[in-house]
């Protein structure tokens, strides 16, 4: 019986690190993106916010990619 | 002789349509209990998606299967009235466990149900058991732990990063939930619609309706990811309220990283070589968010009533599509008496189910799924009115 335990790892790990990286990027920009307690954001911060959820929004894009066979059959 | 082979070959033909239906709403679950128990999606605009995406994933795509079972039995023994007790199989595993609430595989129980019937019909020389072990039961233990793993630690993460989620914080995370969400329902209609086309099309080349080594007729696309669709929009929700309530009860940061491990893992295991079962994962990813934030909220009950299903779904399907394919020996009354014995069975679960109803509009109000109406006081049942989700 052949039992592919290299694939099972590779599965194992790039989920676990595609799922950390995913995660960690969203909250990272929520956080950000919560305001003080003044109600108010400083511009820079808020841009931060927004630049991390954009890499995140990267990765998604990168998974599409990977659930639309047209692209890579 | 013909005429009496194009009738077992439109009766195989509906009985996968059918079996893609339950396929649909028994995985509904899978990709928006999560959105619907963190409020980011309300139940019926959460199906509507999903079900809209499965149609989508369906029509994209059509690669066709070269096997029925990948494997798992020997396909050149498999006639139509094989294949049609193995769905038989597979559709009444299916009920019988979406009236309990219950998620497990549907490739789980197809490849269960024609075990049985090529059990019955061709000897045991016909199933090859250690394809078995390997695509499985090993990956069946592996998917669980991969996705609890990965969510389970980035549930952790996500509470470091932003310890108490509120207003813009919760709203950033069931955005996230619900493009990831999303993914999930597209990936599922690639991968589920695909596999009840590829059966009806092996089908049609075996009664010599088809050349061989032709991709699947429009029409079988057209209504295999209708049917998926159709399923996946009546919504489960008995299964819907036991993953996205009754396991743990999820909050936005939570959701998020379970939908992320789910997305990640199916992904992954697609692309590079170990497949894994969408509702193993799924329900693992589940379970892992709730371990992630703290153990003590998993109902742990709920969970070894899960992996006890999860256990027993490949031999009961076998149990039933054996059944079906030794009627289905007498000849052609043996297909018309096991077509009657299916519906009969379908509409038994339905009336039970009806007795306890779980919907739309009350799929969150309990954590439990009864099959008797529960006594008075614990949770009500049916037309209860509040559709309102608790929020994270």
């Amino acid at each position: 019986m052949h039992i592919d335990f290299a694939a099972l790892g590779l599965v194992a790990g790039v989920t676990l690190l595609a799922c950390v990286a995913l995660v960690t990027l969203v909250s990272l920009g929520a956080r950000l993106l919560d305001a003080g307690a003044n109600g108010s954001i400083a511009p820079a911060r808020r841009a931060g916010g927004y630049a991390v959820l954009g890499l995140a929004g990267l990765l998604i894009l990168f998974g599409l990619y990977l659930v639309i066979p047209a692209f890579h059959s | 002789m013909l005429t009496s082979s194009l009738v077992i070959v439109a009766i195989v033909v509906i009985t996968a349509l059918a079996f893609d239906f339950t396929n649909g709403f028994h995985d509904s679950a899978n990709a928006m209990a999560t959105s619907v128990a963190t409020g980011a999606l309300r139940p019926r605009v959460a199906v509507a998606l999903a079900a809209v995406l499965n149609v989508v994933g369906a029509f994209m795509s059509t690669e066709v299967a070269k096997t029925i079972s990948s494997g798992m039995v020997d396909d050149s023994l498999v006639t139509p009235a094989m294949v049609f007790a193995g769905l038989t199989g597979a559709i009444i595993w299916n009920l019988l466990t979406w009236l309990l609430g219950m998620p497990s595989s549907s490739s789980h129980a197809l490849f269960g149900g024609l075990i049985g019937a090529v059990l019955v019909s061709a000897g045991i020389a016909g199933v090859h058991f250690d394809v078995v072990v390997s695509k499985i039961l090993l990956p069946a233990l592996a998917a669980p732990l991969v996705a609890g793993v990965a969510a389970a630690v980035a549930t952790r993460l996500a509470y470091r990063i932003v310890p108490d989620p509120e207003g813009r914080s919760a709203s950033v995370f069931r955005h996230g939930q619900t493009i990831s969400a999303s993914m999930v329902a597209l990936a599922h209609g690639t991968s589920d619609g695909q596999k009840t086309m590829g059966i009806i099309t092996l089908v049609l080349v075996a009664g010599g309706y088809q050349l061989s080594g032709t991709s699947p007729q429009f029409w079988v696309v057209l209504l295999a990811g209708l049917a998926i669709g159709a399923g996946t929009y009546s919504g489960g929700w008995r299964i819907m309220r036991t993953l996205g309530k009754g396991l743990v009860d999820i909050k936005a940061p939570q959701g998020f990283a379970a939908e992320s491990a789910t997305t990640a893992a199916i992904l992954a295991s697609s692309h590079l070589g170990f497949g894994l079962s969408t509702t193993h994962v799924a329900s693992g990813s589940i379970m892992g968010s709730g371990v992630g934030r703290n153990a003590k909220e998993v109902r742990w009950s709920v969970a070894g009533r899960m992996a006890l299903t999860w256990l027993v779904t490949l031999p009961c399907a076998a149990a039933v599509g054996a059944a079906a394919a030794a009627i289905t020996l007498l000849g052609s009354a043996g297909i018309v008496i096991t077509l009657v014995l299916l519906i009969g069975t379908v509409a038994a679960v339905l009336v039970a189910a009806r007795r306890n109803k779980v919907t739309a509009d009350n799929v969150h109000d309990t954590h439990e799924v009864a099959v008797i109406a529960p006594a008075s006081g614990s949770g009500p049942v049916g037309g209860s009115g509040t559709a309102v989700p608790t929020h994270a």
